[in-house]
């Protein structure tokens, strides 16, 4: 009897063993299978982390293969999540080619096998690491605000920011405006306002807290961009104001009432006017690869009112149509030339985030119906345009989609752009990824995989600022708190 | 035989107060919480210390759904907790344990407004486990044999762990372990012991394990912090110092003999400090009420308790039982028949009416944004809740948001008690057409602008109200002139209303 029972025992526990498998007999659909997220035909890196999805939709089970040659992933389960090795494997396996995916659904004893898709693996690597703010889409709440950095080769995700550690009862502390130097995790740039406010630069190890108000300034650097090799950060300063729109599905615009640029010496301490235009309200400084101009959004505005009024500018506020400019700058001086209009939004959009390809051909840029602040705007789309061609300007209509498309970052090799979309509800950013070939033509962007390919069905914060970056950030949350309880070192300002 | 279990009467007395007196905050507790049956929701109370805590408590906080439930619930626990405290402390006195278990309702019915502003999730329950949770630690220690250090090592683990898991209340186990080996039997080296862990687990934990508790809060995780615009309410503390006060003094003084005059004067003075303290303001528990009867639809009643109302109403009130009126159809004199005031809200703070039920008020009032947006504000101020995201999705099915609607409907169907709810709202969005005809929406969407302008209510929600309707086309005329009656109260009255 004994006998029988380990027998029954041995063959459970080999049943066990036993992976999933393709069903043999099944009826074909020649309808796509509706997953979340929507992994159909886009391009990957090769190094990208598995490309976990779970289908929509009733199904009693569910068996996905994803197969390349002779390799193949059999997944079962609503949600496919291929075993991180034997994806490198299969991806290695796919380079320059695709990733075949069939999608079995068995539902009241049918199985059906959903129409086959791709996904293309680029031999074209991404960063490995990519920086993003967590923050819920308040407006002018904000607990629970933090840094991440996440591996773009595995799931692997951590904090180096956290604002609660800051935060007391009696005062909150918002960070924001994260930035680096060069895809360098080393040499980072953030900002945190009210409680411990002060600007927190790591350079190569040292940290040092900044203190950037000065009573010369419209207010403390806001936007930043690190020149690309010298120790120098550019920054907008803006008295920026929030008001909310009564019926607009946008509900809020954030919208600034004056606006600077000023360039930061990191050794020195030191701050020098780069524009201060009268009724010109300069914003999002982008350094060109080779450090050699300055690129910059600017939008004209005459007040009717004598002086800066922020009523007016609420009930003006679709007036506010920015355009794209450059100054050259002497790396030797380190002075700047005079403005130079890149793009004319033609006073019937609005132009923002600069954001220059590493090869210094392409710009990426946001366009929206008017505004600054786009994030917000449903109606803002990626464009892009050929520097070496001038005038050759068009929307990224294959990176597109009918909702909010605003900031975004190209990737070291410049064949990446991160970008965030509130595609998917209109309501929380979550961070896309899309190929860009030398012609400039994107592909398909794919949503950032998750472990979980659920939660961002389910997260209530948004994806903030996506940068690439070619490490992770060594410091750690504790040790940002402790250098922003400190007094921040204050800065002298050069005018012009 | 029967006397020595008539203090277990205590947690059934309290049970039933509590449902007789305070359903609606019982109510409003569980709708100002919420738990989801997701990992997700797990994981986002497993980052702070004492997360397994909140993540219990707001388990049972959604059982007060049913107030009897919940209260039943509650007394359950409280009779335990009263029968490990005799245990665990070898008391040979349980009228005792009244003390530390009046305590625990306290917390509770002391809250008022802070059902809004507290931002410990799951706080009605927290109070209660954390305190068995206490005393089962303690009782471990107790019951450990003395080989091989095992006390010793025991209080590093409870602590450690615990810590993790409990936040504060391991920490006071490990206090009242101390305690314990110094009043039984005078081992120095385990109650050092116990100091040493209760400062170094915190420290420990802030710079190898947590980043989301400031460094100056890491002693008190999983104590609800009773603060609001920089200001610490430290009163509200009072029945968690003497909860803790009365656990050390069961621990030093078990053998506080069961006399008369000391049971006498223990339910006497238990008496006299719920009936101090008890939070009975009128107009908060007709606010609650008058909340969920809009929530219901039923406008009767809201009238009725707006009629009933003895002294001054507060503004919410009159702002509620104007909605009613309008959706009553009644004409604006009707106003006249009510009691009219803009009584101060009591409590220690400024109270406004988007923190409350502004919100609600917004959509019913056909500004879906602005609820909107003071959902968001509050979901990420004072957390997510099941209101908040009942409002969300609700605005979002107003304003043709199908996908952010159904986002919010998800979350709600991962819940234990609004899942019909969040499927009645499913049909809204599978087929929008029925909203015109559901008594949720039909009488909110004549007053549904289509023009848009930028602006800024400034927390001043009844005057932007006003404005609204008064410039809205689908408001009718008695709606009009209701708002001009309020409008004209609000000329004669500007300086009781400056602060609200």
């Amino acid at each position: 009897m004994k006998q029988y029972l380990y027998i029954l025992v041995a063959t459970c526990l080999l049943a066990a063993c036993t992976g999933p498998q393709v069903p043999e007999q099944y009826a074909q659909s020649k309808a796509s299978p509706r997953i979340y997220p929507d992994y159909q035909e886009v391009t990957v890196p090769i190094n990208i982390a598995p490309m976990n999805f779970e289908l929509l939709g009733p199904a009693d089970e569910v068996v996905v293969r994803f197969s390349a040659g002779e390799e193949e992933i059999i997944c079962d389960g609503p949600k496919a999540r291929p075993d991180i090795d034997d994806w490198k494997v299969l991806t290695a396996k796919a380079k320059g080619q695709a990733i075949s995916v069939e999608v079995f659904a068995k539902d009241k004893e049918q199985w059906t096998r959903f129409k086959p898709f791709n996904i293309y693996v680029s031999p074209d690597s991404i960063d490995p690491w990519i920086s993003y703010r967590l923050i819920s889409p308040s407006y002018v709440s904000y607990e629970e605000l933090t840094l991440n950095q996440r591996s773009l080769e595995t799931f692997d995700e951590n904090v180096f920011v956290d604002n609660m550690l800051c935060s007391t009862e009696s005062g909150g502390q918002c960070v924001n405006c994260h930035n680096f130097q060069q895809y360098n995790p080393d040499r980072m740039q953030f900002h945190a306002r009210q409680t411990h406010g002060g600007t927190l630069i790591a350079y190569d190890g040292e940290l040092e807290k900044i203190d950037m108000n000065n009573d010369s300034l419209i207010s403390a650097g806001v936007y930043p961009a690190w020149h690309p090799t010298m120790k120098l950060i550019a920054y907008s300063t803006n008295k920026t104001m929030q008001c909310f729109h009564t019926s607009a599905l946008e509900k809020i615009e954030v919208l600034d009432a004056e606006s600077d640029l000023i360039l930061y010496d990191i050794d020195r301490h030191e701050v020098t006017t780069i524009e201060q235009q009268p009724n010109e309200l300069e914003i999002f400084p982008y350094w060109a690869p080779d450090g050699k101009s300055l690129y910059f959004c600017s939008a004209h505005f005459e007040y009717e009112a004598d002086s800066v009024d922020m009523g007016e500018i609420m009930m003006r506020a679709q007036e506010l149509k920015y355009n794209i400019y450059r100054k050259a700058f002497d790396p030797q001086t380190k002075t700047f030339g005079p403005r130079e209009l890149v793009f004319d939004s033609g006073g019937s959009m609005s132009a923002t985030f600069p954001r220059i390809s590493p090869d210094g051909r392409w710009l990426l840029f946001t366009l929206g119906e008017w505004g600054c602040f786009h994030i917000w705007h449903h109606d803002a789309d990626l464009w892009i345009m050929d520097l070496e061609k001038g005038e050759a300007v068009r929307p990224l209509d294959e990176i597109n989609s009918n909702d909010t498309e605003s900031y975004h970052s190209w990737s070291s090799n410049g064949r990446w752009i991160i970008f965030s979309s509130r595609r998917y509800d209109g309501v929380f950013t979550r961070p896309f990824i899309a190929h860009i070939d030398a012609e400039g033509r994107g592909s398909k962007p794919f949503e950032l995989p998750m472990r979980d390919p659920d939660i961002h069905r389910q997260f209530l914060k948004s994806y903030n600022v996506p940068e690439f970056m070619k490490g992770r950030v060594s410091l750690t949350p504790q040790q940002v708190a402790s250098k922003m309880k400190e007094e921040g070192t204050p800065i002298t300002h050069k005018s012009k | 035989m029967v006397k020595k279990f008539l203090p277990y009467l205590f947690p059934l007395i309290a049970a039933i107060l509590l449902v007789v007196l305070e359903s609606d905050v019982l109510y409003a507790l569980q709708e100002q919480n919420l738990f989801l049956h997701t990992p997700l929701f797990f994981e986002q109370q497993m980052v702070k210390a004492g997360g397994l805590l909140t993540w219990v408590g707001c388990y049972l906080t959604q059982f007060f759904y049913y107030p009897m439930l919940g209260a039943g619930i509650l007394c359950l626990l409280w009779a335990f907790f009263m029968w490990l405290c005799k245990r665990a402390f070898r008391l040979e006195n349980l009228w005792l344990t009244l003390i530390p278990t009046a305590s625990l309702l306290l917390t509770i019915v002391t809250l008022g407004y802070w059902v809004y502003y507290l931002k410990l999730p799951g706080h009605a329950f927290c109070a209660t486990i954390g305190s068995i949770v206490t005393v089962a630690l303690a009782w471990g220690y107790r019951a450990l044999p003395h080989r091989y250090r095992l006390p010793s090592v025991y209080i590093v683990f409870a602590a450690g762990l615990g810590y993790m898991a409990f936040g504060f209340y391991a920490l006071l186990a490990t206090a009242l372990m101390g305690l314990i080996s110094w009043c039984d039997k005078k081992r120095w080296d385990d109650c050092f012991l116990a100091v040493t862990q209760i400062i170094l687990w915190p420290v420990f934990s802030y710079y190898y394990g947590y980043h989301e508790t400031n460094i100056v809060n890491i002693f008190w995780v999983a104590l609800p912090v009773f603060a609001h615009q920089g200001e610490r309410f430290f009163a509200y503390n009072l029945p968690y110092i003497v909860l803790f006060a009365s656990m050390a003094l069961m621990v030093v003084k078990p053998t506080i003999k069961s006399a008369k005059w000391i049971n006498i004067s223990i339910v006497v003075v238990t008496v006299i400090a719920l009936s101090l303290f008890w939070n009975r303001d009128e107009n908060l528990h007709r606010e609650l009420s008058m909340t969920r009867n809009i929530e219901k639809g039923q406008w009767a009643e809201v009238l009725q308790t707006a009629k009933d109302v003895k002294g001054e109403p507060t503004r919410l009130i009159c702002m509620m039982r104007n909605l009613a009126l309008f959706n009553q159809g009644q004409p604006f004199s009707k106003a006249y028949d009510y009691p009219e005031g803009a009584k101060r809200p009591a409590a220690p703070f400024v109270v406004h009416t988007v923190h409350t039920a502004g919100k609600l008020l917004y959509l019913q009032y056909g500004i879906p944004n602005y609820c909107y947006r003071w959902c968001m504000e509050d979901g990420v101020e004072y957390g997510w809740t099941v209101e908040r995201l009942k409002l969300m999705a609700m605005c979002s099915i107003l304003n043709n948001e199908p996908v952010a609607a159904q986002r919010f409907v998800n979350l709600l169907k991962k819940t234990d008690f609004h899942k019909s709810w969040a499927k009645h709202m499913e049909t809204f969005i599978q087929d929008p057409r029925l909203v015109v005809r559901a008594p949720e929406f039909r009488h909110i969407l004549p007053l549904l602008r289509d023009d848009n302008f930028l602006t800024a209510d400034q927390s001043q929600q009844e005057m932007f109200l006003i404005e609204q309707i008064l410039s809205t086309e689908g408001a009718t005329q008695e709606q009009r002139r209701l708002a001009e009656f309020t409008m004209g109260y609000y000329r004669n009255n500007h300086k009781n209303l400056i602060e609200q």
